[in-house]
C-alpha cells in the first residue's frame, strides 16, 4: 500500500464520455493536487493506461459510454496482469450503482452528481492527501 | 222429658252395641223439643262432643250462627213432625268451632199413640266429598270459560254420539243453541257436506267413536247451519277419555276457514298472475335456485336460452350453465355468495346450452330472503346477448376483436415500461450535466474559499463561471427537447420561415460538434452542393441536423461520418451517413418513435427523442425523412426538403413556445 501510493504519484484515470463532466474532474483533481489523466471511453483508457510507465493510484470509471463502456474496460483491464492491481471506483448515474460497483467487483462507488467532498475523500483514501 | 230419660235402659242391648259401633254416622236421638237425648260413637267422632256433655242440650247448637238466626233448626224439626222426614245438606258446627259440610236426616219418632216422641238424627261428615264437588264445580266452570273463550268451535258427545255440550262458536257456526243441541244425535247438529261434491262427508265422531282414534282434518268440508248457512271449515276429532282410558266420548274441534281461504285463493290468483307472467316472458330465462344453487323453478324462456325442459332441469345445480373453466374457478359458487351477501349479482360472460354451445350471457342473481331474514333462495335472470355481441364482432370479425384486445393489452404494458426506461433514461441524462455543474460550482466555491486571489486563479475562475453557465444551458436544451416532443403530439411545431443556404447551415452546425461535442471520436466529412438555397426554419433545421448527427456519433463506432448535400430545381437532400452498428430492419420505423431506440438502452445515452423530433420537423417543412441501414455496417439516414417549404408556416405572432 505504501508502494503504491509512491508509486503512482497521485495520479488519477478518469474514464467519462462526457466531456463536461471529465473536465470538471480533471479541474478539481489538478485544483487538489493530483495528477488527472482522462479518458473518454473505455477503449481509450485501456491504450493510455498501457502507453503510461507509471500506472495511476486510482481509476475513476463511468459505466455508460460509446465504443467500450464500463463493463469491457474492467473485463479487459481484470485479465491484464500490469492492470489488474489498480483500484477501479464507479462513478455512476446510474440508480443502481452500488449493485454494478459490486458485480464489476470495483473497489467502491458514487454516484452522480457526486460532490466535491465525497469525490475528494475516496480520491484521498487511494492515493493519500495530496493537497498542495 | 224425665220418661224418655229413663226408657233409654230399656233399649235393647244389641241395637246399643250397634249404634255404639257405627262411627262413620252420628246417630243420635233428640226429644220433641230437640234436646239431645242419646249419642253413639260416631256422634262423638263427627261432633267431637263427649255424651255427658252434650246430653240434655239443645241441637241447634250444632248449627251455624246465621241457620240460627234465620230459625233453621225449629225449621227441619217443624218439617219432620209434618212429613216424617226432612233432609238438608249444609255446614255444620263442631265443638271446637270448626264447621263441616253435613248430609243431615231427621226422623220423627211417633208411639203407638201417634204421639211425637221425638226424633232420630242421623249426621254425615261430607266435607271430603264437598270439596271434591267444589273442586270439579270449579274445574267445570274453568273448562266452561275455556270452551266459552276459544276461537274454534267445539262439541263434545257422549259415546252414543249424542251433543253433551257445545260452545258458542259451534253454537253459531251450527245454528244451534247449548239447549238444543243436548241430547241430539251429532250429525244432526253438525253437519257437514264436501265441499264439491256436495255429498254428506263422513262425521269424524263416528269414526271416533268407532275406532277411539284422533281423526284429522278433512279437506274442503262444508258445515251446513241448521238455518241453511254454509261455512268452510276445518275439523278433527278425539276421543275423550278417563284416567282409566274409558273412552266418555268424542270432542269434536272445527273452525271456519272461510277467511283463510279467500287469503289463500287471492294468494293463488297472485301467484297465477306471476306465473303466466313470468311464462309469457321469452326474451328471459327467469328462474329461481334454492339456497345452494339447485334449480327450483324453470319459464319458457330459460327452456329457449339454455335448450333444457322444466322436468330435465328441476333439481339440477345451476353450475351446469357454466363452462367447466369457471366451475374449476368456483364462479358459480362465487356468484351465490356474492348475491346472498349483497342482494344481487351482476355478470356477463359465457355460459353453456344443453348442446354444450356457448351463448354469450347476461346474468342477474337476487337473493330472495323470508321476513326473518332467512335466505329462501335466488333468482336468476338470464339474457342471451350473443346476437348483441356477434354483431359488435362481425363489424371487425371475431378474430380481429380477439386480436384488437390482445393488442390492446400488449400496447398497455409497452407503453408502461417505455414509461419506466424513459423515466430512468430521463435521470440518467438530467444527472450527468448536474454533475459537471455542481462539481464547476464546488470547485469553484473551494478557491474562492481558499482565498488565493491571484491573478491566474482570477480567470481561472471566471472560465469555470462561464462553464457551470454553460451546463444551465444544456439543462435547459434538455427541458427544450421534452417539450418539443410534447408540442408534437399536440400539433404545434410551426415553422419561422427565411430564405438559407443548406450548404452554410451544415457547415455551422457541423464546426459547432467540432468545437466541442465530437470528442475526438470521429471525423465528419462534408460534401455540398453548392446550390441549397430555400425557405426553411433555420433555428429547426440546425436541431434536426443535430440530431441525426448525434445519432449518426453515438451509434457511429467511432468511425468517419459523411455528410451530403444535392440540389435539384425544386428540392435539397441532405444526407448523413455513418459506419456503426447500423439498425435491423425490423426497427427502421421504430426509431422514429418517441423514446424508442434499437439499440440496447443500457450502452447508449439520451432521451431517445432525437429521431423522433427530426423527422417531425422534416414533415412540418413538407418532406421526407428516410433510413436504410445494413446492419453491423452503418446507417444512411436521407432527408429530402422542398426549397420552398410547404409546411406550417406561423403567420400568426411568433408561438411563445420559441420563446
Amino acid at each position: 500500500m505504501i508502494d503504491s501510493l509512491s508509486n503512482c504519484e497521485k495520479s488519477v484515470m478518469i474514464v467519462e464520455d462526457d466531456r463536461d463532466v471529465r473536465d470538471s474532474l480533471v479541474e478539481i483533481l489538478e485544483d487538489n493536487g493530483y495528477s488527472p489523466l482522462a479518458a473518454s471511453n473505455g477503449k481509450e483508457a485501456l491504450e493510455r493506461l498501457r502507453a503510461t510507465p507509471r500506472k495511476p493510484c486510482l481509476v475513476l470509471l463511468d459505466i455508460m459510454m460509446p465504443v467500450m463502456d464500463g463493463w469491457g474496460f474492467r473485463a479487459e483491464q481484470r485479465v491484464d496482469p500490469n492492470l489488474e492491481s489498480i483500484p477501479v471506483v464507479v462513478l455512476t448515474a446510474h440508480a443502481n450503482a452500488e449493485q454494478a460497483a459490486q458485480q464489476m467487483q470495483a473497489s467502491a462507488f458514487l454516484k452522480k452528481p457526486v460532490t466535491l467532498e465525497a469525490l475528494l475523500s475516496t480520491v484521498q483514501r487511494y492515493c493519500g492527501n495530496a493537497d498542495v | 222429658m224425665s220418661s224418655d230419660r229413663t226408657s233409654q235402659p230399656a233399649a235393647e242391648p244389641l241395637l246399643q252395641a250397634i249404634l255404639e259401633s257405627v262411627r262413620d254416622y252420628a246417630i243420635f236421638l233428640l226429644d220433641a223439643d230437640g234436646k239431645v237425648a242419646t249419642w253413639n260413637a260416631g256422634a262423638r267422632a263427627i261432633k267431637k262432643y263427649e255424651p255427658e256433655e252434650i246430653i240434655g242440650q239443645h241441637f241447634s247448637r250444632f248449627y251455624t250462627s246465621a241457620d240460627v238466626a234465620n230459625g233453621k233448626p225449629q225449621r227441619l224439626l217443624q218439617a219432620a213432625k209434618e212429613n216424617g222426614r226432612v233432609e238438608d245438606e249444609g255446614w255444620r258446627v263442631r265443638k271446637d268451632g270448626s264447621h263441616f259440610w253435613a248430609d243431615v236426616v231427621i226422623t220423627a219418632v211417633t208411639g203407638p199413640d201417634k204421639q211425637l216422641r221425638g226424633f232420630v238424627k242421623v249426621t254425615r261428615d261430607l266435607t271430603g266429598r264437598h270439596e271434591a264437588e267444589l273442586a270439579l264445580r270449579r274445574s267445570e266452570a274453568s273448562l266452561s270459560a275455556t270452551l266459552t273463550s276459544i276461537g274454534d268451535g267445539v262439541i263434545a258427545t257422549d259415546t252414543e254420539g249424542r251433543v253433551t255440550r257445545l260452545n258458542p262458536v259451534a253454537a253459531k257456526l251450527c245454528g244451534w243453541s247449548q239447549t238444543d243441541a243436548v241430547g241430539q244425535p251429532i250429525e244432526k247438529v253438525f253437519e257437514i257436506v264436501n265441499e264439491y261434491t256436495r255429498l254428506p262427508a263422513q262425521n269424524p265422531v263416528a269414526r271416533v267413536l268407532a275406532e277411539g282414534i284422533v281423526v284429522g282434518l278433512a279437506n274442503h268440508t262444508s258445515l251446513l247451519a241448521r238455518d241453511g248457512r254454509e261455512t268452510p271449515i276445518a275439523d278433527s276429532g278425539a276421543p275423550i277419555r278417563d284416567p282409566s282410558g274409558t273412552m266418555l266420548g268424542a270432542v269434536l274441534v272445527f273452525r271456519d276457514v272461510g277467511a283463510e281461504r279467500a287469503a289463500e285463493a287471492a294468494l293463488r290468483a297472485s301467484e297465477e298472475r306471476l306465473r303466466l307472467m313470468i311464462a309469457s316472458i321469452r326474451d328471459y330465462a327467469v328462474f329461481m335456485l334454492d339456497p345452494e344453487g339447485h334449480v327450483a323453478t324453470w319459464n319458457p324462456g330459460a327452456e329457449a336460452i339454455k335448450g333444457y325442459r322444466a322436468d330435465e332441469i328441476i333439481g339440477r345445480h345451476f353450475s351446469i350453465f357454466y363452462p367447466e373453466t369457471d366451475i374449476r374457478a368456483g364462479k358459480p359458487e362465487r356468484e351465490l355468495v356474492t348475491a346472498a351477501a349483497v342482494g344481487r349479482f351482476e355478470d356477463e360472460d359465457w355460459r353453456l346450452r344443453k348442446d354444450g354451445s356457448r351463448f354469450w350471457g347476461n346474468v342477474v342473481i337476487s337473493a330472495i330472503r323470508n321476513d326473518s331474514g332467512e335466505l329462501i333462495g335466488f333468482t336468476k335472470v338470464t339474457r342471451d346477448m350473443t346476437d348483441r355481441r356477434m354483431a359488435a364482432a362481425q363489424l371487425l370479425g371475431a378474430e380481429r376483436l380477439a386480436e384488437l384486445e390482445r393488442e390492446k393489452t400488449l400496447r398497455a404494458e409497452a407503453a408502461l415500461r417505455e414509461r419506466d426506461v424513459f423515466l430512468s433514461v430521463a435521470a440518467h441524462e438530467l444527472r450527468t450535466p448536474l454533475t459537471a455543474l455542481q462539481l464547476k460550482l464546488q470547485g469553484l466555491e473551494q478557491l474562492v474559499n481558499k482565498g488565493r486571489a491571484k491573478p491566474e486563479l482570477s480567470d481561472r475562475a471566471n472560465q469555470r463561471f462561464k462553464d457551470a453557465l454553460r451546463q444551465t444551458a444544456r439543462l435547459g436544451e434538455l427541458v427544450e427537447r421534452l417539450l418539443d416532443v410534447s408540442r408534437i403530439a399536440a400539433g404545434r411545431l410551426a415553422l419561422e420561415l427565411e430564405s438559407l443556404d443548406l450548404d452554410e447551415l451544415v457547415k455551422d452546425v457541423i464546426d459547432g460538434f467540432d468545437d466541442k461535442s465530437t470528442d475526438g471520436r470521429a471525423e465528419i466529412r462534408t460534401h455540398l452542393s453548392g446550390n441549397a438555397h430555400g425557405v426553411w426554419d433555420r433555428r429547426r433545421l440546425e436541431q434536426m441536423l443535430a440530431n441525426l448527427l448525434s445519432n449518426a456519433l453515438k451509434y457511429g463506432e467511432g468511425h468517419p461520418i459523411d455528410v451530403r448535400v444535392d440540389a435539384d430545381a425544386s428540392h435539397v437532400t441532405l444526407t448523413v451517413l455513418d459506419r456503426g452498428i447500423g439498425i435491423q430492419a425490423t426497427d427502421l420505423e421504430r426509431i422514429f418513435k418517441p423514446f424508442e431506440r434499437a439499440a440496447p438502452v443500457e450502452h447508449y445515452a439520451g432521451l431517445g427523442l432525437g429521431l423522433h423530433i427530426a423527422r417531425h420537423i422534416v414533415e412540418a417543412h413538407g418532406g421526407t425523412i428516410e433510413v436504410s441501414s445494413q446492419p453491423g455496417s452503418g446507417a444512411k439516414f436521407v432527408v429530402t426538403l422542398p426549397k420552398a417549404a410547404s409546411g406550417r408556416s406561423s403567420s400568426s405572432p411568433p408561438n411563445e413556445d420559441h420563446a
